[in-house]
């Protein structure tokens, strides 16, 4: 089993982002959905330029939907985490989890 | 304008994407229209398109990794850039730049070649074009400045062009010319110096109190002169040129209505108020060696210049502002006319009026050496673009494998081609870079060079149009020689070459292509060499001709001398003692081997002449166009000068007052009026005197080498001729040594008999002489240089082509050699083929010159510009020098053996 890399912090989002929409997940939603939780504005540029990266790590994988009315018949590319990027980003996870236990009292009165 | 975005958007996103990315924003966009509104849509939209550009470069670089990763996992290995089917894109055009780059440096020899060729030629032609620009092409500093008009006088003698005289000035501006708004003159003025600063003297300029209102030119500081100022009295003002003010006051504008006291040549002083500083870089009139700093003071007349009776001096620039609607020509009949009608002149003219533009004057005297050199330089161009263009195309032919390789992994030819255009534009844009650094140098060197003829020399400088005419004329060179190895690239069938057997057909493609080359530059080049050598011959025809005199170690030295407080009677008596006095000091000091005195005319190519007519028996009196230069001189003049007399006796100490009245013609005036008959002894009536001719000397070319020889007539300076005794002249001095040193000595043994006046204008023959062949001498070295240039170009040509040709041939000569052919029968081969196309070039770069040799014409003296033996010598130096070029390929072609050549490919 190859050794599991560690994402960086936007990579992380982009990730959760991928896993929370499923099978929704394509460069619209994904953006729209990390700009209202994570409360930060962003190109379409900057996830694509992302989600290449993840792909290149193979970390997501990414395939073409077929064309729909809503967008001028332009098609959808669609991206979900691949079993590497699963694990990857679970790992990544339970890391920051484990670091953060106890200090969720003293990091939330932080203002 | 959402579509313009959404295009913009489009374009900045690797290709990949683009698709997918257009959808999504196009998805947010009506998302946001329906949640928020179409404003706030547009709003986001323009807000998105610059988050995109920001985001671009980093879009692009992952998207070509991705890209290679692809690539690797089809075909396990790596070519780098070769995306086939998307020509345009940033990341492939990144890769197509770094591929040309890599190129440049793997063909490092041929690079470097090319580099230099290009370097040289380009920093010639920014040298040549910022002086063509600064002298030539820009507009003189007035305000509309084409409707400003210069009138001159154009001798009838040597054909240049003089200001006009002072006296036809004043009779225009009395009559008044009408085709003008305004008539404006500026002559010089003494040269001054300031009270308290002894050394630095500058010059001064007399100008009408109108001339800055006819130039339109507006005071930096102060005001100008009004009219008032021309009334004697009124005259005690002044106005400071920029350079002036700045290096005399220091720039300080306290100076306006102070009062100043010059002090002349004479030491004669003057107060003067400071009225005005002119603006920086304005100077009238402009012209050679008259744009150093200047105080300019209102022109009041002498009574010389009042009148016609003492002769004219050429000395008055003068300007006009033509009114609207009138011609040059007009202008010119115009004051034709008014001269007609007041023409009172005792003496005949021997010069014509001239009206021109301004910027004419200005220019004209340099026009002939701008376009030779425009031309020399266009030319030198177009061999190294030819030669680079062969180079790079040779190199292509070598590279046809690997093109042909790329082609099949996909390359598209279009992708192919650009390569090399790349390559093309690398090296030239790389080369304009280089050359612009040299030219700064180059400049400053060409400045010290130029003629003294040339005007507005000072300001020449690497400015923004040199630049852009520089990087202009590069990056067209660098397309124009890039062009022929991406044709070569773009319509080869290069697959099907390769499996042919590659370069031999490739070569045979390009061989053509490199033959025409190979005769083109040869063609530039015989051109080029053509005018190089009729006007290398004219400036050696012309210095080395033989004046008539000996120009070596000779001064002449110009005083005055006053004699109006000795009664009438004893004028001559007195004048004749302070010469026998000032030529007894100036043979005593050491060094000087012999010295005279002489007036009426200057010294020999002073310019300084004057004619009479003369009175011969059974010819009446001579007409206009026979007058004599005439000359009044001591005893010793002809020797100091080496004049060669031919019969007869010379002037000697006594041929003085009360002795018989004598003179002395040369050979021209014996052979116009004495055409059968031995004029020595002939008695003919100078000035209303009998006068007996004693001798006959050789012709001297008073105007230089290029000027016709005139009839001249000598008298002695003591005889009394002329009713008025004269009060200035020329002290002409031989020394044994270098002229130069003895000066100070000599003005020193001078000062005690002046009076206290200073000798004014010292000039050295041998200067004036160098100063009237400046131009030549400039237009054969500008020539020598590019001729040299180009022919050294043009031979690393043919070698270059040649040694390709051989290369590609080796199999051919191998097989041939296997066959029994010997390395003699080899190497003629070789050499024949280079002698075809190098005849073929020399005989249409010949007919090319002889065709337009109509041009040069006004450029050469002494030869015709259609003198077969230039042509000759031009055709045997550039096959000489090609063929040498051509052996050492011829060389290498003889020791090819066959054994290694047949196995090698």
């Amino acid at each position: 089993m190859p050794p599991v890399p560690i994402p960086g912090e936007f990579e992380q989002l982009v990730l959760l982002t991928v896993l929370r929409l499923d099978t929704d997940a394509y460069g619209a939603t994904i953006r729209r959905e990390i700009e209202t939780r994570a409360d930060r504005r962003l190109s379409i540029s900057a996830v694509y330029t992302t989600l290449e990266r993840l792909e290149q790590k193979g970390l997501v994988r990414s395939w073409i939907g077929d064309p729909t009315p809503q967008r001028g018949g332009r098609r959808r590319r669609y991206f979900a985490l691949t079993p590497l990027g699963e694990r990857a980003m679970k790992s990544a996870h339970e890391t920051y989890t484990s670091m953060a236990a106890g200090l969720e009292h003293r990091l939330k009165a932080i203002r | 304008m959402t579509r313009l975005l959404l295009a913009l958007i489009r374009l900045a996103t690797p290709r990949a994407d683009r698709e997918f990315v257009v959808g999504d924003t196009v998805e947010e966009f009506d998302r946001i229209g329906q949640a928020d509104g179409a404003a706030a849509a547009r709003r986001w939209l323009r807000g998105e398109l610059w988050r995109v550009l920001a985001a671009a470069p980093a879009h692009h670089l992952a998207a070509r990794a991705r890209r290679q990763i692809a690539r690797q996992d089809r075909s396990g290995t790596s070519i780098a850039g070769d995306d086939i089917r998307h020509p345009l894109d940033w990341t492939t055009l990144a890769t197509d730049l770094h591929a040309a780059w890599r190129g440049l440096i793997a063909g490092r020899g041929t690079t470097a070649l090319a580099f230099a060729i290009l370097t040289l030629s380009i920093a010639a032609g920014t040298v040549t074009f910022s002086i063509v620009d600064t002298v030539a092409l820009r507009p003189l500093p007035f305000t509309s400045p084409e409707s400003l008009v210069a009138v001159s006088m154009v001798s009838d003698v040597n054909g240049r062009t003089t200001p006009a005289a002072p006296q036809d000035y004043l009779a225009w501006r009395a009559r008044g010319i009408t085709a003008f708004e305004a008539m404006a003159a500026a002559l010089p003025g003494r040269q001054l110096r300031l009270e308290g600063n002894d050394n630095e003297s500058f010059r001064s300029r007399r100008i009408t109190s109108n001339l800055f209102d006819v130039l339109g030119v507006h005071p930096f500081a102060g005001r100008f002169f009004s009219p008032e100022h021309e009334q004697p009295g009124y005259d005690g003002v002044a106005v400071l040129s920029h350079d002036l003010w700045i290096q005399r006051f220091g720039g300080d504008p306290g100076v306006i209505g102070r009062q100043v006291t010059f002090i002349d040549v004479g030491n004669q002083r003057a107060t003067r108020e400071i009225i005005g500083v002119l603006p920086p870089g304005v100077t009238y009139p402009i012209t050679a060696g008259q744009q150093e700093p200047a105080a300019y003071v209102p022109f009041i007349p002498t009574e010389a210049e009042q009148s016609y009776a003492g002769g004219r001096s050429l000395s008055s620039w003068v300007v006009g502002r033509l009114r609207a609607g009138v011609t040059l020509q007009e202008a010119h009949t115009e004051i034709e006319h008014v001269t007609a009608a007041i023409d009172t002149f005792p003496q005949v003219r021997s010069d014509r009026i001239a009206v021109m533009s301004l910027h004419d004057r200005v220019v004209g005297p340099a026009k002939s050496w701008m376009l030779l050199a425009l031309a020399a330089v266009g030319l030198v161009l177009l061999v190294a673009c030819v030669n680079v263009a062969s180079l790079l195309l040779a190199r292509a032919t070598v590279r046809l494998k690997e093109l042909a390789t790329r082609e099949a992994l996909g390359a598209s030819r279009a992708r192919l081609a650009r390569g090399f255009l790349f390559e093309g534009l690398i090296l030239s844009i790389a080369a304009a870079v280089a050359a612009v650094a040299i030219s700064f140098w180059g400049i400053s060197f060409a400045k010290s060079q130029l003629p003294a003829e040339l005007a507005r020399t000072d300001t020449i400088g690497v400015d923004a149009r040199v630049l852009l005419v520089s990087v202009t004329v590069s990056i067209l060179c660098g397309l124009a020689f890039a062009s022929a190895p991406a044709w070569l690239a773009s319509r080869s069938h290069l697959a099907a070459l390769t499996k042919a057997g590659g370069a031999v057909i490739g070569g045979r493609r390009s061989a053509r292509t490199l033959s025409a080359f190979l005769i083109a530059e040869t063609a530039f080049v015989s051109l080029l060499l053509v005018a190089t050598t009729l006007v290398t011959a004219s400036f050696v025809i012309v210095t080395t001709m033989d004046l008539g005199f000996d120009r070596r170690n000779v001064m002449s030295i110009e005083h005055r001398k006053s004699f109006v407080q000795v009664p009438e009677a004893d004028r001559h008596v007195a004048a004749a003692a302070f010469r026998a006095d000032l030529l007894e000091r100036v043979r005593a000091v050491p060094g000087v081997t012999s010295a005279a005195l002489a007036t009426l005319g200057g010294a020999p190519l002073s310019g300084g002449r004057v004619k009479y007519s003369l009175d011969i028996p059974g010819l009446g009196e001579t007409p206009r166009e026979d007058m004599l230069e005439t000359r009044a001189v001591t005893a010793g003049y002809f020797e100091t000068l080496g004049q060669q007399l031919l019969a007869g006796r010379t002037f000697d100490t006594s041929d003085r007052a009360g002795a018989p009245f004598v003179a002395i013609i040369n050979d021209e005036a014996q052979r116009r009026f004495f055409p059968d008959r031995d004029p020595v002894g002939q008695v003919v009536t100078f000035q209303g005197r009998p006068t007996t001719i004693v001798g006959v000397l050789r012709s001297m070319r008073l105007d230089g080498p290029e000027a016709d020889v005139q009839p001249e007539l000598y008298v002695p300076i003591d005889q009394p001729f002329f009713r008025s005794s004269i009060s200035s002249g020329t002290l002409v001095v031989r020394t044994a040594g270098p002229a130069p040193a003895a000066v100070h000595a000599i003005r020193g043994a001078m000062r005690p008999v002046l009076d206290g006046a200073e000798p004014s204008q010292t000039s050295f023959i041998d200067d004036s002489f160098r100063l009237l062949t400046a131009s030549r001498r400039l237009n054969a070295s500008v020539m020598t240089f590019f001729g040299l240039v180009a022919i050294v170009v043009g031979a690393m040509g043919v070698y270059g082509t040649m040694a390709f040709v051989v290369a590609q041939q080796v199999r051919a000569i191998g097989l041939r050699m296997a066959l029994g052919a010997s390395t003699s029968h080899v190497m003629r081969t070789v050499l024949l083929d280079a002698v075809r196309h190098v005849a073929t070039g020399i005989a249409i770069g010949l007919a090319g010159a002889w065709a337009v040799s109509g041009v040069f014409a006004s450029l050469v003296f002494g030869v015709t510009t259609t003198e077969v033996g230039v042509y000759l010598a031009v055709a045997g130096l550039v096959a000489l020098v090609s063929l040498a070029a051509a052996f050492v390929p011829a060389i290498r072609a003889a020791r090819v053996d066959p054994l290694i050549a047949l196995r090698s490919e």
